[in-house]
């Protein structure tokens, strides 16, 4: 098609996946061949990954945001956004993505107490991986024959690695005493249980491995091998069942080793090292029950690591705890990845909000290019061409976008969205009413423009195809979907049943300004992420690394981030009841506060106590900061609940907040950005068919760049780094 | 819309799904049939070679980790009587468990590994040894491996033990060379030796080093 003009790509929303399309399909190579325009509701860009800024420039996010060592996607991105902004932030302060996040190695799971008294905590400490995640490609990484040997590895990482902290552990275990008899036999049975543990575990790694190898070209036939395999993880499972019942750290070992176990015999008996399908040939199957098929016990299935993968991805169907739906597939895929590819650290932690270090760097590497941002702008309805205008093969496409203009910016200037805090551009907690037209009424109103209930608008804008688009990327979230392409959902059974087949879950979460540190507060190891705690809020970051990027006078000594799925009805609300996302603030709210009173003590054991509870005096006001006093206010009374008003909590119960989750069963009906159904239209975002399909920052941005394949062949697919995968 | 008929259009992609199968690998360009086969091998053998020295060591381990607590609970003057119930089943789960998964993961690693090493036309190199059993009333079933790979070591075989210290070790065993260049394992059980699992390493002679390991069940004659 000969083309003298730029080909005009409607970008709507602004998350992960849109940016990243946005970001391949303006690369200088491109020579302009594209023009983009971003359509945004409110006044921020980042989708899920929005952050604002509060009082004391407090970070405010969406929830709690860690990036994963394999997220080779996303760190390729972000990287090459920091080469590009060079030095040209905001302020003239030059930052290396390495500035922007550091390595994080520590993860820790919670488990109940046998007494019932309490909860341990394990933590593991994962070893530095060669490289940098985002940097070229190292050979054959994502290989199930590579992930089955290097299982043995990570048994043997996990068996010395995993440590836990019970208190009364760490009292009853000392320097080895053998002044009597009874210590005596007691560390010779410790000894030899552990050694018939290891000498178990080293059999099995060794028969897995020997597995993996045969299945590479053994003429012998697979059932002998499946047999052999079997018979010794009965054999095994059969004389240690009943004895790790009596040893918590024993048991925890095997815990993992019975998972591996099961994950092992899984792959040999479903034939997926051969199978065209990969480890979607299990996605209809649920992850426990897909273990327990293949042997794995009860007591692993409801282990600690087990319900720390399930927290981790929030699969709880309607953020019911007693629903757990994970696609054993899925699960997997991302399980290897997780720990078997990743560079440089395990875990990626941010030192500011999300919006600041991904987002911002983006939004101003994309205006660099001559992309053009369009804020307040609601996409209400995606609108398909007549059928009629389908006849002789012809394709259907997008006839025209409707928008909801949801503030009109002063003049018909583009709007600024960012701030400076300590020098560096950040996304505020809410818009600049001085840049919109009625921006005094607009801000007495306190208008939400971020609820998908808030409807007042101030007019509303129509693009047509060719006159002011040619392609779209559909980059809004899975939630919108119902509500915003109602006539494909009409017309295209695909669409249909993925509306009906792909979930999303609504999320909870609150932060903590602290003034004690982990230490004070009763926490004795290192800062981590922890999770399989206590529901709804089974997930807790440490994130005192922020402090510094905030603006406190007083910085409190630690940030305390929390989160988990948000249990709601079935049925989502429909627009007019407004009182749906009140409600479901106030209900995270009653929640937080029973949390702290109730079950924050079983982390931070000098934070609160069974009898009189939470301390609320820890919470740091950041109205306090705001006065010239360099004291704290003193109060008519002791601090009590109230004072949590002075924190931060969200209910993301919006529709585009929600996290898409991998229900067994969905993955088929999801649809690919590559499909050309509607040969103007491509999808963005992790609720897309993107290869990885999880609820993640590296599914979204995989799912951005083959958005920007399919609309220009670029990137190359075998260049979007773990998208052939098994 | 006269502008619609002619909106513009995409290219339909090359494919529209990632490729799952088992060895794709992600990034980068599949490599040549020709070079996959011999690659394949290399890394089988490799893989097993670990494997089964992983096997062998923690084997070796868990043999020397009993016997220093052996040897604790005798300097102690401990007798099996005075074990409680746990510590005794322990023992002897973890011998018999030893033999059982280290004889057979390790039978199945050694087979596996000439299956591969003969596929790909190198020689294995596991020495054989025949079997020599002498009871008068007494069955043995006995296993013993020696580690792929060592050659012109001299073996010798030290007492072997079983869990229950008040069994005495079965002390004969040892290898000889028949019509001047066959090994064979020469087994001697004294008539009234206690039936049971008995437990051992096989040593070369000159560096102490375990080079393999042997396990011999004792029955009775009269049992089936």
């Amino acid at each position: 098609m000969g083309r003298s003009r730029p080909i005009k790509v409607a970008v709507i929303g602004g998350g992960c996946a849109a940016m990243a399309a946005a970001f391949e399909l303006t690369r200088p190579e491109h020579k302009g061949r594209f023009r983009l325009t971003v359509y945004q509701t409110g006044w921020r860009l980042g989708g899920k990954g929005a952050s604002g800024r509060g009082p004391a420039g407090r970070i405010e996010e969406h929830g709690l945001h860690i990036w994963l060592g394999y997220y080779e996607n996303a760190f390729k991105l972000l990287r090459e956004c920091y080469n590009e902004l060079g030095g040209g932030a905001r302020g003239g302060r030059r930052e290396d993505w390495r500035d922007a996040f550091f390595p994080d190695p520590h993860i820790a799971i919670s488990e109940p107490q046998r007494s019932g008294a309490g909860w341990a905590h394990l933590t593991a400490h994962f070893p530095p991986a060669d490289g940098l995640p985002g940097d070229p490609p190292a050979g054959d990484l994502f290989s199930l024959r590579t992930y089955v040997i290097r299982s043995a590895i990570l048994l043997r990482t996990l068996l010395v690695g995993v440590e836990t902290i019970n208190p009364s552990d760490r009292k009853e275990r000392g320097v080895d005493e053998l002044a009597s008899p009874g210590a005596i036999v007691e560390k010779a049975a410790f000894l030899l249980r552990y050694g018939f543990l290891a000498t178990a575990a080293a059999a099995v790694e060794a028969l897995a491995v020997v597995e993996a190898g045969l299945k590479m070209g053994s003429n012998l036939p697979a059932g002998v091998i499946l047999r052999l395999v079997e018979a010794v993880a009965a054999n095994v499972r059969a004389r240690i069942e009943n004895w790790v019942a009596t040893d918590d750290d024993v048991r925890r070992r095997w815990e993992i080793v019975d998972l591996v176990l099961a994950v092992l015999v899984g792959v040999v008996r479903f034939g997926l090292l051969a199978d065209p399908r990969g480890l979607d040939a299990i996605n209809h199957f649920d992850c426990r029950e897909w273990l327990r098929l293949n042997g794995a016990s009860e007591r692993a299935l409801n282990s600690a690591f087990l319900r720390g993968l399930y927290d981790l991805v929030f699969a709880y169907e309607g953020g019911d705890p007693s629903r757990p739906r994970l696609a054993a597939g899925d699960a997997l895929r991302g399980g290897f990845r997780m720990f078997y590819t990743y560079r440089g650290a395990f875990f990626w932690k941010m030192r500011r909000g999300m919006g600041d270090v991904v987002f911002a760097p983006l939004y101003e590497v994309l205006r660099r290019r001559g992309v053009r941002f369009k804020f307040f702008h609601r996409l209400e309805n995606v609108r398909l061409s007549d059928p009629g205008a389908e006849e002789g093969g012809k394709r259907a496409y997008v006839q025209a976008l409707e928008f909801s203009v949801q503030a009109k910016v002063r003049e018909g200037r583009d709007y600024r969205p960012l701030i400076a805090v300590r020098g560096r551009p950040c996304w505020p907690s809410g818009p600049d009413y001085a840049q919109l037209e009625n921006g005094a009424a607009l801000e007495a109103e306190a208008r939400d423009f971020e609820s998908h209930w808030e409807r007042t608008n101030a007019g509303a804008r129509t693009l047509r195809v060719t006159r002011d688009f040619d392609f779209i990327v559909l980059g809004v979230g899975l939630g919108a979907i119902p509500h915003v392409c109602k006539e494909f959902i009409a017309r295209d059974t695909r669409w249909r049943k993925m509306a009906n087949s792909v979930k999303t879950v609504a999320t909870q979460a609150f932060q903590l300004w602290l003034s004690e540190d982990l230490q004070q507060l009763g926490w004795e190891p290192p800062p981590v992420t922890l999770s399989a705690f206590v529901k709804p809020f089974d997930t807790w970051s440490d994130m005192g690394q922020v402090v510094p990027a905030e603006d406190w006078r007083r910085p409190p000594q630690t940030i305390a981030y929390f989160c988990g799925a948000l249990h709601e009805p079935d049925e989502v609300q429909t627009v007019g009841e407004d009182e749906y996302h009140a409600a479901s603030r106030e209900k995270v709210r009653a929640n937080a506060l029973a949390f702290l009173d109730r079950e924050v003590r079983h982390l931070w054991p000098k934070a609160a106590d069974a009898e009189s509870g939470f301390r609320w005096e820890l919470l740091v006001d950041a109205t306090d900061q705001q006065s010239r006093r360099t004291t704290p206010r003193r109060r008519s009374r002791a601090p009590d609940q109230s004072r949590f008003d002075s924190q931060f909590w969200v209910a993301n119960v919006n529709p585009t907040d929600r996290y898409t989750q991998s229900i067994p069963g969905s993955a088929e009906h999801r649809i690919s950005p590559l499909d050309n159904t509607y040969d103007n239209l491509t999808v963005a975002g992790d609720w897309t068919s993107c290869g990885l399909n999880l609820g993640c920052v590296e599914a979204a941005v995989m799912s951005g760049r083959l958005a920007a394949h399919a609309l220009s062949g670029s990137p190359a697919l075998e260049d979007i780094v773990g998208y052939d995968h098994p | 819309m006269a502008g619609e008929k002619n909106h513009a259009t995409r290219q339909d992609p090359e494919r529209t799904g990632p490729k799952r199968t088992a060895s794709q690998a992600g990034g980068g360009s599949p490599t040549s049939a020709g070079a996959e086969p011999a690659r394949r091998a290399a890394n089988h053998r490799e893989v097993i070679d670990q494997a089964v020295k992983l096997a062998y060591g923690v084997v070796d381990d868990h043999i020397a980790q009993g016997r220093r607590a052996a040897e604790r609970l005798r300097q102690g003057s401990y007798s099996s009587a005075d074990f409680d119930d746990d510590l005794r089943q322990c023992l002897d789960r973890a011998l018999r468990l030893s033999k059982d998964l280290g004889v057979v993961g390790v039978d199945f690693l050694d087979v596996m590994r000439r299956r591969a090493a003969s596929r790909s036309g190198t020689d294995p190199s596991t020495p054989e040894a025949a079997l020599e059993v002498n009871s008068k009333r007494r069955r043995a079933e006995v296993k013993f491996h020696i580690r792929p790979g060592v050659r012109g070591f001299n073996p010798t075989v030290p007492p072997i033990h079983s869990a229950d210290q008040n069994k005495a070790p079965l002390s004969d065993v040892h290898f000889e060379l028949r019509d001047g260049s066959r090994p064979v394992l020469v087994v001697n059980i004294p008539e009234d030796h206690p039936p049971g699992v008995y437990h051992g390493a096989i040593v070369d002679s000159k560096t102490h080093e375990p080079q393999g390991f042997i396990s011999v069940r004792v029955i009775k004659e009269d049992n089936p």
